[in-house]
């Protein structure tokens, strides 16, 4: 099979930022890189849907919240 | 380089996976695999015996998949992967994949896992709808790799998917994964997970097989 090119990225975090990368990379048991690919997955989703104008919402059972992307 | 059986010569052949599926993968689902398909599907209808029962008999519970479409609007989203499986100049099998999902199976709750949405092998390969179908494997390549890309994301080889009834024996039996049973907000298809464990089993046993590379 033919490996898709991959390309290097330095990236500057904040301590802030870096503890929740640890933390998300400890409890998912992924890489560093999973987390931060899983993320950029995800922003593009929401991100797409967006722009079709659609909406995004949590709900717990009980409530029902729009997440305001603003 | 994997390869497929040829059910006909009863020999491998050299067959080639591609981390995408690419126009010319379209263009012969267009033109070699749709047009038997739909033809056998129209004479079903003209016949009046067109539901679910029939469309089982004869292997085409995909047929209303419309990869043509997909390939279009799922171009370019990270969510998304896609691979194609080429032997003797033809596309033989398809699969979809998405990378967001999350497994359900208790003992995995919540990890990341690779989800295989679309699956599927070209007609001509395909028992009872043809009579003599060629390539035997198209649907084991294509999951195989599928885990293989799960290990590679770190997904440890989880895989979810939801099955169509005539698959439902390959993902239970011969693959080992867990039944986690109907789905009602899947048009009540069985949902399977496999599980890293079995996962690591499934990949050892391909690795003796094969003298080592899976």
């Amino acid at each position: 099979m033919t490996t898709p090119a991959k390309k290097t990225l330095t990236l500057v975090l904040s301590d802030a930022e870096m503890e929740v990368l640890d933390a998300l990379s400890t409890e998912r048991s992924l890489s560093k890189t999973a987390v931060l690919r899983q993320a950029l997955r995800l922003y593009q989703t929401v991100d797409v849907r967006q722009q079709r104008g659609e909406k995004l919402f949590f709900e717990n059972g009980k409530e029902k919240a729009e997440l305001m992307l603003l | 380089m994997t390869q497929l059986w040829n059910r006909q010569s009863q020999l491998f052949e050299p067959a080639e996976l591609f981390d995408r599926i690419h126009a010319a993968d379209v263009t012969c689902f267009q033109n070699h695999w749709l047009p038997p398909m739909q033809a056998k599907i129209d004479e079903l209808k003209l016949a009046g015996q067109y539901n679910r029962q029939t469309v089982s008999q004869w292997n085409l519970e995909d047929a209303h998949w419309g990869w043509p479409a997909k390939f279009q609007s799922r171009a370019g989203q990270l969510q998304w992967a896609s691979y194609a499986l080429r032997c003797s100049g033809m596309t033989q099998g398809l699969m979809f994949i998405n990378l967001v999902y999350r497994c359900r199976l208790p003992s995995q709750l919540n990890q990341h896992m690779l989800y295989v949405d679309l699956v599927s092998t070209a007609p001509w390969n395909r028992p009872r709808f043809t009579p003599n179908p060629l390539y035997g494997g198209v649907g084991m390549v294509l999951v195989t790799e599928a885990i293989l890309r799960s290990e590679d994301e770190g997904f440890d080889g989880r895989v979810g998917l939801h099955s169509l009834p005539g698959a439902e024996t390959l993902y239970r039996d011969k693959l080992g994964m867990d039944c986690l049973g109907p789905d009602p907000a899947y048009s009540g298809l069985l949902y399977f997970e496999m599980t890293p464990q079995r996962a690591a089993q499934l990949l050892a046993l391909l690795t003796s097989k094969t003298g080592g590379t899976v």
